[in-house]
C-alpha cells in the first residue's frame, strides 16, 4: 500500500516493525541530537540481552537551523529509529521490505549502500555502515553498532535510522520538505514552519550563553552525584541534557575550537560512565531479560516472533 | 584423477567501493599461497568482484597432494650409539618419539657429521579434505583498514559476509566460517534476480549471475559504462570530463550499470564550474559533460545500477536531488560574498589549526613572516606586496559556508571569491592553488608567486608539527606531514627553487618561536626521507642517489642536478673504472685517516705518483669552476679522465710505504682527491653491476 503522507509513512512504519517483532516506543520525552542518543538505543544495546524495537525520534540539531527558508534543512527533523539485537542474518532484506511496505517499487529506482561508518565522539560510539541513496537522495543510515560508550558491544545490533523527511520528499516528489502533506488538509509547512523560525532565532541569536554555560556545568554535576547513587538512568537523562546544552552553546557560537574538545569529552566522559554502569546493573540483575543466556533472541532471523 | 578447477565466490553485503579489487585480489593470494603450503600447484583462472561478491578461481589444482618423504634428523651418531656400537638410550629415545622402531632408524651423512635419522612418510591428503582447512585460513587472512564483527563467533570483516559457494571439481568443499555454511548457492542482483541459485563451475556461475542481473567481471562493467558514459555525453552534445577514479567507485558501486543522463537549471552555471563539478562528484558521485570551449553543460550523468530507467522516475529522482545540492551551493555563494574574503582573516582566529600551534590566524602571521626571505631565495622578485596580500587571504575561505559545505574546495573556494572580487590574478591564482601539489605525481602551482606561497605554507605545518612533537612515524600521520614534505621538494624541484634547507627549516622555527637543536636535525632527516621517496618516485637509480646524497641534500635542485650527472656518467666505462677506484680510496682513508696539509711533491719519488698529482692539478680549477656554476656532467667527466693515473697509481705505488712521510704524503694526496671528488658526490657508493 503507498503511504500517501507524512503521517501514513510513520504508521506503515510501526506497522511493518510491529510485524517483525520489534517493541513500538514512543519518543523520548528530552532534547537528543539523533535516535541513537535515546536511551532504547544507547543504553539498550548494551550487555547480552536480545532487544528489537522501533520510534520515532524528534531530533534535534541547533545549527542546522535555517529559520524555515531552507527547503531542506530544519533544526528539528523526525528520525524513524530501528534496533535490532542480536543482528538478524538477513537485516538488510528487512530494511528493504521496509521501504517496498511504503509503496516503493525498488526494481523501478536507484537504490544503494554506501560506505559510511557512523560515529559519535561524544557518545564514544562508533559502527560500521553506510548511507542508503535511492536516486541518489539519502534516505537511511544503516549501521551495524560496534561500541558504545566506550564499551565493545557483545552481541552486534543493527541500527536502521530512516530520515522521515528525506522518504516523505521522495515519495511525494516535492522539493521542498514544508510542501510535505501531513495529513488531508494539513502540510508540513502549518505544523511546523513557525516552529523553525523561532527556533532557528533562538538557536543562533536569543539563547542566553551564560545560563547555558552554568546549566552544562549543573547538569554535569548532577550527572555524577547520580552516578554516584548508582540512578543509572535518571543520570544518562543529565548526560543528555549536557549534551543539548552543549549544541545549542555551538549554535550561538560561544565555544571556541580548544573549549570545544573539551566540552565534547567531557560529555563522552559522562556517557561512558553510564554505560559501565548500566552493564554491571544489567549483570547484577543476571540480565534479567535473558533467561538461558545461550539461547539468543526470543525471535527468529526473519523476525518473527 | 585428474586437475580440476576451484571456485570461490563470497557473498557479502556491499564491500566499500574501495577496498574490493584490494580484497579480491588477497583471497587469490592466500588461496595460492595456502594450497602451495599444502604441496598442491594451481594458477589462478579469475578474480571478479562487484560490491556484492569476491569471486576468485583457480585451475589446474591436482586431486591429491603427492605423497612426501621426510627425513627427521635425530642425535648424532657418536651419540646414539656407545663404543661397541650399541645404540644407546638417545637411538631409542629418538625412535620411540618418532613412533617408530629402532629397527627403521638409518645413519646417514650430512655436511655437518653422522646423525640418527627416520624417515616419514605422508600419505598425499586428497584435494577436498585439505581445502576444508585451507579456504577457511585463507579468509581469516584477509585484511582491511577496518573491520567489524558481527556474528556470534566475532569472525571480523569489512562487511557482514552472507553466503560463501566453494566448489572444488564441481563439488561443494564444506565448512563453516561466520556462522555461515558453504554451499553450492549464490545469490543474484538484488533487485533483478533470484536467490539460491545452485552452480557447479565458473562458468555457470558466470552465467547464472548473468541470468540474475549481475555483470561479475569488473573489466566488463568498466567497459560497458565507459561506453554509455560517451555515448550519453555525444548525446547531449559534449564530450565527457574524464574522472578515472570517479569511473573505478561506479565500477565497484553497480553489479549491473548502466547511465543516466539528467538536466539542471541553467541558472546553476552562474556558479563556478569547480564548485558544480565537485558538488556532483563528491556528493553525487556524477559526472559532468563539456562543451567544446571546455565549459560546463546543463547535464550530468549518473552510473545507476540498472539496466535502465524507462519511466524517467531515476532521472526525474537524481534531478531533484541534485537541484537542492546545487541551491545550497548558490545559497553559499551568495551569502558568502557578502562579507569580503580579506575582512574574515579576524574570524580565523576561532579556528584552530592545532592546540600548540594556535589558530589559522596565527599560522597566516606566521607565513606572512618568512615569505621575503622564502621569495628572496626563490627569487620571486617584484610586487612582494602582491605576496603578501595572497598570504593575508590564504585561509579566509575557511570561515566560508562553502568550505565548511564542501571542504575538498579548500584553496579553491578562497580563490573565486578573490576572483569575483576583482583580485589581480597573481592573487587569487595563489591562493586558488595554494594546496598544490595533491600528490606526488600531480603539477605544482603554476606560478613562481603561487609555489613561494604554497611552500611556506607547508613548511609552517611541517615545522610546527615537528617542534609540537607530532612527528609522523609508521602509519601515522594526522597531519599528513609526509604528505606536505613531499609538496615543500616537489614545488621547490618543479619551479628550480634553489635555496638551503637548513635555511627555509631554520626561518620557519624562528617564526613559530622554537628553539633549532634536536628539531632541526629531526627535520633535516625527514626531508632527506622525502627526498629519497620523490627520487624513488621519479625512476632515478638509487646508487645514483645514495651516492649524490651522501654529500649533502641541503640544497634538493643541486642534489637533484647531481643525481643526473650521476646517471649519465654510470653509462661510460672510464667512470665506471674510477668509481672502483674510488672505493679503494675510500677504503684506504677509512682505515688509516686523511692526514693534515698538501701533499709535498718533493716526496714524490714515483711517476705514477707524480703524474697523478700533475694531473689532478690540472683538472682542479675545471671541477671548481664547473662545480661552481653546477656543471655537474662536465665536472664528472674531468674526474673520470683522472682514470688512467689513478689505475697507474694503484699499480705502481706502494700507499703503505715503509718511510712515514712517503706514506703520510701519498694518503694526503689521496686524500686530496677524495675531497674533489666529494664536491660532486661519493661516487664509491655506486654500484659496478647495473642492478639499479
Amino acid at each position: 500500500m503507498q503511504a500517501k503522507n507524512f503521517q501514513q509513512i510513520i504508521l506503515a512504519l510501526e506497522r511493518y516493525w510491529d510485524r517483525h517483532g520489534c517493541a513500538l516506543q514512543q519518543p523520548y520525552d528530552l532534547e537528543v541530537g539523533a535516535g541513537t542518543m535515546a536511551p532504547e538505543t544507547f543504553l539498550r544495546v548494551l550487555g547480552p540481552e536480545p532487544y528489537r524495537v522501533a520510534y520515532v525520534m524528534p531530533s534535534r540539531r541547533p545549527t542546522d537551523g535555517r529559520y524555515g527558508d531552507n527547503p531542506n534543512r530544519v533544526q528539528k527533523h523526525y528520525q524513524y529509529q530501528v534496533i535490532l539485537k542480536p543482528v538478524p542474518s538477513n537485516s538488510q532484506d528487512l530494511y528493504l521490505r521496509s521501504l517496498e511496505a511504503l509503496g516503493i517499487d525498488l526494481r523501478e529506482h536507484d537504490l544503494r549502500f554506501e560506505e559510511d561508518n557512523w560515529e559519535s565522539p561524544t557518545l564514544g560510539a562508533w559502527g560500521i555502515g553506510w548511507q542508503v541513496l535511492l536516486d541518489g537522495l539519502e534516505i537511511t543510515q544503516f549501521t551495524y553498532f560496534q561500541q558504545a560508550g566506550g564499551i565493545d558491544l557483545d552481541p552486534v545490533s543493527c541500527e536502521i535510522t530512516y530520515g522521515l523527511e528525506r522518504i516523505g520528499t521522495f515519495i511525494a516528489e516535492v522539493d521542498s520538505i514544508y510542501d510535505l502533506v501531513w495529513t488531508d488538509g494539513l502540510s508540513y509547512r502549518d505544523v511546523r514552519h513557525r516552529e523553525e523560525v523561532e527556533f532557528s532565532k533562538y538557536n543562533f541569536e536569543a539563547a542566553g550563553v551564560p545560563m547555558l554555560f552554568g546549566l552544562f556545568q549543573s547538569y554535569e554535576e548532577e550527572c555524577k552525584r547520580l552516578l554516584a547513587l548508582d540512578l543509572v538512568l535518571p543520570a544518562y537523562d543529565y548526560c543528555l541534557k549536557c549534551s543539548h546544552t552543549f549544541n545549542l552553546l555551538d549554535s550561538r557560537a560561544a565555544i571556541s575550537a580548544t573549549e570545544r574538545v573539551g566540552l565534547i569529552a567531557r560529555v563522552r566522559q559522562l556517557a561512558c560512565e553510564v554505560a559501565r554502569r548500566y552493564v554491571a546493573g544489567r549483570r547484577d540483575d543476571v540480565a534479567p531479560m535473558i533467561q538461558n543466556p545461550d539461547a539468543g533472541g526470543s525471535v527468529d532471523s526473519a523476525g518473527r516472533p | 584423477m585428474e586437475n580440476a578447477e576451484l571456485v570461490v565466490e563470497l557473498g557479502t553485503e556491499e564491500l566499500p567501493a574501495s577496498l574490493i579489487e584490494g580484497a579480491a585480489q588477497q583471497l587469490a593470494q592466500q588461496l595460492v599461497a595456502g594450497l602451495r603450503a599444502e604441496r598442491l600447484p594451481g594458477s589462478v583462472s579469475a578474480v571478479w568482484y562487484t560490491p556484492r561478491r569476491i569471486i576468485v578461481a583457480l585451475d589446474n589444482v591436482p586431486a591429491r597432494q603427492d605423497d612426501l618423504s621426510e627425513t627427521i634428523m635425530g642425535p648424532p651418531r657418536r651419540v646414539a650409539f656407545d663404543s661397541e656400537g650399541n645404540p644407546t638410550r638417545a637411538a631409542s629415545a629418538f625412535a620411540e618419539k618418532n613412533g617408530m622402531a629402532l629397527s627403521k632408524t638409518k645413519v646417514i651423512e650430512t655436511p655437518k657429521g653422522e646423525y640418527l635419522s627416520v624417515v616419514r612418510k605422508h600419505k598425499g591428503e586428497k584435494t577436498d579434505k585439505v581445502l576444508e582447512r585451507v579456504i577457511p585460513a585463507a579468509l581469516q587472512k584477509l585484511q582491511f583498514p577496518k573491520t567489524m564483527y558481527w556474528s556470534p563467533d566475532k569472525f571480523r570483516f569489512a562487511r557482514p559476509l552472507r553466503w560463501i559457494v566453494a566448489i572444488y571439481a564441481g563439488k561443494v568443499v564444506k565448512f563453516k566460517v561466520a556462522d555461515i555454511v558453504s554451499s553450492r548457492y549464490t545469490s543474484g542482483h538484488r533487485f533483478l534476480g533470484k536467490s539460491r541459485i545452485p552452480v557447479t563451475s565458473l562458468s555457470s556461475l558466470r552465467e547464472a549471475l548473468r541470468d540474475n542481473g549481475v555483470i561479475v567481471d569488473q573489466a566488463e562493467r568498466k567497459e560497458k559504462i565507459v561506453a554509455a558514459l560517451a555515448n550519453a555525453a555525444a548525446a547531449a552534445g559534449g564530450r565527457l570530463l574524464t574522472d578515472d577514479d570517479l569511473l573505478e567507485t561506479v565500477v565497484n558501486l553497480n553489479e549491473n550499470p548502466s547511465v543516466v543522463c539528467g538536466a539542471f537549471d541553467r541558472r546553476f552555471l552562474e556558479l563556478p564550474d569547480e564548485i558544480l563539478v565537485t558538488v556532483m562528484r563528491e556528493h553525487q558521485k556524477y559526472f559532468s559533460v563539456l562543451n567544446e570551449d571546455g565549459r560546463l553543460l546543463p547535464v550530468f550523468l549518473a552510473v545507476i545500477n540498472l539496466p535502465a530507467d524507462p519511466g524517467g522516475k531515476i532521472r526525474a529522482g537524481h534531478e531533484r536531488v541534485l537541484r537542492a545540492r546545487f541551491a545550497d551551493a548558490e545559497f553559499f555563494w551568495n551569502t558568502d560574498r557578502k562579507i569580503p574574503i580579506g575582512d574574515r582573516e579576524a574570524s580565523l582566529r576561532t579556528v584552530l589549526f592545532q592546540q600548540k600551534l594556535g589558530s589559522y590566524f596565527d599560522k597566516t602571521q606566521r607565513v606572512v613572516a618568512i615569505l621575503p626571505p622564502i621569495a628572496a631565495a626563490a627569487g620571486c622578485t617584484g610586487e612582494p606586496q602582491e605576496l603578501e596580500a595572497a598570504a593575508h587571504l590564504l585561509k579566509c575561505d575557511l570561515v566560508t559556508e562553502m568550505v565548511k559545505e564542501f571542504t575538498d574546495l579548500q584553496g579553491i573556494v578562497g580563490g573565486l571569491y578573490a576572483r569575483a572580487e576583482g583580485y589581480p590574478e597573481k592573487i587569487w591564482r595563489s591562493v586558488y592553488e595554494q594546496y598544490m601539489p595533491k600528490s606526488s605525481g600531480s603539477p605544482s602551482p603554476s606560478t613562481l608567486a603561487g609555489a613561494v606561497l604554497a611552500l611556506s605554507d607547508k613548511l609552517d605545518t611541517i615545522c610546527g608539527c615537528f617542534s609540537a612533537g607530532l612527528i609522523p612515524s609508521g602509519s601515522r600521520d594526522p597531519f599528513a606531514v609526509r604528505r606536505q614534505g613531499n609538496g615543500v621538494l616537489k614545488i621547490m624541484l618543479d619551479h628550480r627553487i634553489s635555496a638551503s634547507l637548513r635555511q627555509l627549516i631554520s626561518w620557519s622555527l624562528q617564526a613559530l618561536g622554537k628553539h633549532e637543536g634536536e628539531t632541526q636535525a629531526e627535520l633535516l632527516r625527514f626531508f632527506e626521507g622525502r627526498l629519497r621517496f620523490l627520487f624513488e618516485e621519479m625512476s632515478l637509480a638509487y646508487d645514483c642517489v645514495n651516492a649524490a646524497l651522501a654529500v649533502g641534500f641541503d640544497d634538493p635542485v643541486d642534489a637533484l642536478e647531481r643525481v643526473r650527472a650521476l646517471q649519465e656518467m654510470r653509462q661510460e666505462p672510464d667512470f665506471l673504472a674510477l668509481a672502483s677506484s674510488f672505493k679503494r680510496v675510500m677504503n684506504i682513508l677509512a682505515q688509516s685517516g686523511t692526514p693534515p696539509g698538501s701533499p709535498n711533491v718533493a716526496l714524490m719519488s714515483d711517476n705514477a705518483e707524480i703524474g697523478l698529482w700533475g694531473k689532478y692539478r690540472e683538472i682542479l680549477p675545471g671541477v671548481e669552476a664547473a662545480g661552481k656554476s653546477r656543471q655537474y656532467l662536465e665536472a664528472l667527466r674531468l674526474m673520470a679522465s683522472l682514470r688512467g693515473d689513478v689505475d697507474d697509481f694503484f699499480e705502481q705505488v706502494l700507499v703503505m710505504s715503509e718511510n712515514r712521510a712517503v706514506r703520510e704524503n701519498r694518503l694526503s694526496l689521496l686524500g686530496e682527491l677524495s675531497r674533489l671528488f666529494l664536491r660532486v658526490a661519493d661516487i664509491s657508493q655506486i654500484v659496478l653491476e647495473k642492478t639499479g
